[in-house]
């Protein structure tokens, strides 16, 4: 893994070494590290920071890979202005 | 996990830590908190961060305003920055009957001077001059009331119960319950523990978790979905909340909009269940009432529950037929904003000592004995 300083999360600027202090402070998991730090809550919603916050926390705790989920999918997939949703018809927002 | 405990707390979230912080500073130590989760992963870590004292009970209003007092001093003995900010919260109403309503609750709270004020539609206007006031016929406002950012509060107690040597043991869910002696042997998915008392905080849960110790708790959890915008320039000072949907909506203090409304037939304790026809009338309500906000963006969307109880007031209580086992669940959607009070109370209720409030509103048996005043005051 790269120097301590290294953006991961380039939406909410959360650097390595944050994401480090949050699993030592005793909080080694995904969804913890999420509401610490606000890892992947920003306009790309974790989908370029979250797998390497993964691969980090196999790291640091000996965890498998594949044992570490990914936090909830949600919508809107991308940001979504508020007149979009608005002019959607029911039919179109519901399966 | 150790194999005995003289407490043990079923739920991480903020009913379960502000218990067990209470019972430490009283010098309980000998906690152990069983969260099936990760930290507060049920409503705590979903909620939208409301902070009010206007409610239509005594029940919830006594609660809150001791809350809102020991908010302000929290931040500094936990030393932690949980951005609490007395913005105002304000109650929109749209016809007579919601006037009414919001008349009744303000009435109320002038006997515990909170300073409660009715507004007409200009009074509205003037408290957030972005809202088209069209089908606003007044409300109310109380400018002590506001919001807070809920995570920075959780890992602080988290944090600070650890440093005094109580376990919180995540992804260990409650699996079995036998009464042993005077005290209970718990199976866990992590191993048996052996227990003198038990506090049942486990929020939307609370029902499952009662049933297995042979409590019957009238709680039912009932979903609820909320949204963050992008960061925008601060426009919005207070909370705003329609009495017609439930729709509310804060500024944080990034600059993002927080907020929810009612989705009519939602069920279930599933915080995995999101729908974007929740988008679409989130925006639709927002858009009428803020225009301005068409252009903005909503970047993301969650979902939770309230822990819901008959009469949406708390129940804080011993359970009447099972020994050592305390209760302290059906919030309704407020149990963040009264959780200091709630901390405080269960604590003394624990530990035999004298309590802050008089326990007879808050007991499981109200029910059966028909003794209830429901709380309308109900938002999301």
């Amino acid at each position: 893994m790269p120097t301590r300083k290294a953006f991961v999360c380039l939406c909410e600027d959360v650097t390595m070494e944050e994401l480090r202090s949050a699993i030592h402070r005793g909080f080694p998991d995904i969804e913890e590290i999420k509401r610490i730090t606000g890892i992947g809550t920003g306009p790309c919603q974790g989908k370029q920071c979250l797998h390497t916050l993964r691969t980090l926390l196999a790291q640091e705790t000996g965890m498998k890979l594949e044992d570490i989920p990914l936090t909830t999918l949600r919508p809107p997939a991308v940001p979504t202005s508020f007149g979009q949703w608005a002019a959607a018809k029911k039919e179109d927002v519901t399966r | 996990m150790n194999e005995r405990a003289h407490i043990a707390i079923i739920g991480s979230g903020i009913t379960g830590l502000s218990t067990a912080y209470s019972l430490v500073n009283k010098g309980c130590r000998d906690i152990v908190i069983l969260e099936k989760g990760h930290l507060s992963s049920g409503a705590s870590t979903r909620n939208g961060g409301g902070i009010r004292a206007q409610f239509l009970t005594e029940e919830n209003i006594m609660l809150a305003k001791w809350s809102i007092e020991r908010f302000k001093r929290l931040d500094k003995e936990l030393n932690a920055n949980f951005w609490f900010r007395q913005g105002g919260y304000l109650f929109v109403a749209e016809s007579e009957e919601e006037l009414l309503t919001l008349k009744k609750a303000a009435n109320l709270q002038r006997g515990f001077d909170l300073g409660t004020k009715m507004i007409d539609c200009d009074g509205v206007q003037m408290i957030v001059p972005e809202m088209i006031c069209k089908t606003v016929i007044g409300g109310s406002y109380r400018k002590d009331d506001g919001t807070l950012f809920p995570f920075p509060l959780l890992f602080a107690y988290a944090e600070r119960l650890r440093a005094h040597g109580v376990a919180i043991e995540t992804y260990c869910e409650l699996k079995n319950v036998e009464r042993s002696g005077n005290g209970f042997e718990l199976s866990t998915t992590r191993g048996p523990i052996r227990v003198d008392m038990v506090l049942n905080a486990a929020g939307g849960w609370s029902r499952e978790v009662g049933a297995m110790f042979g409590a019957r708790l009238p709680t039912q959890p009932v979903s609820h979905q909320i949204m963050a915008s992008e960061p925008l320039a601060p426009f919005l000072d207070p909370m705003v909340a329609t009495l017609k949907d439930g729709f509310y909506m804060s500024q944080g203090a990034r600059g993002e909009l927080v907020g929810g409304i009612t989705e009519s037939g939602a069920h279930g304790n599933n915080p995995g269940k999101s729908t974007t026809d929740f988008c679409r009338q989130m925006s639709t309500r927002m858009i009428s009432l803020f225009p301005r906000l068409s252009a903005a963006r909503m970047l993301r969307q969650w979902a939770g529950f309230y822990d819901m109880s008959p009469d949406a007031n708390p129940i804080l209580d011993e359970a009447p037929n099972v020994d050592d086992l305390f209760v302290a669940c059906g919030f309704s959607g407020h149990g963040f904003m009264i959780s200091p009070a709630v901390g405080g109370f269960m604590a003394c209720l624990m530990t035999g000592e004298k309590l802050p409030f008089s326990r007879e509103p808050y007991r499981l048996t109200r029910f059966d004995l028909g003794r209830v005043s429901t709380e309308a005051l109900v938002i999301g």
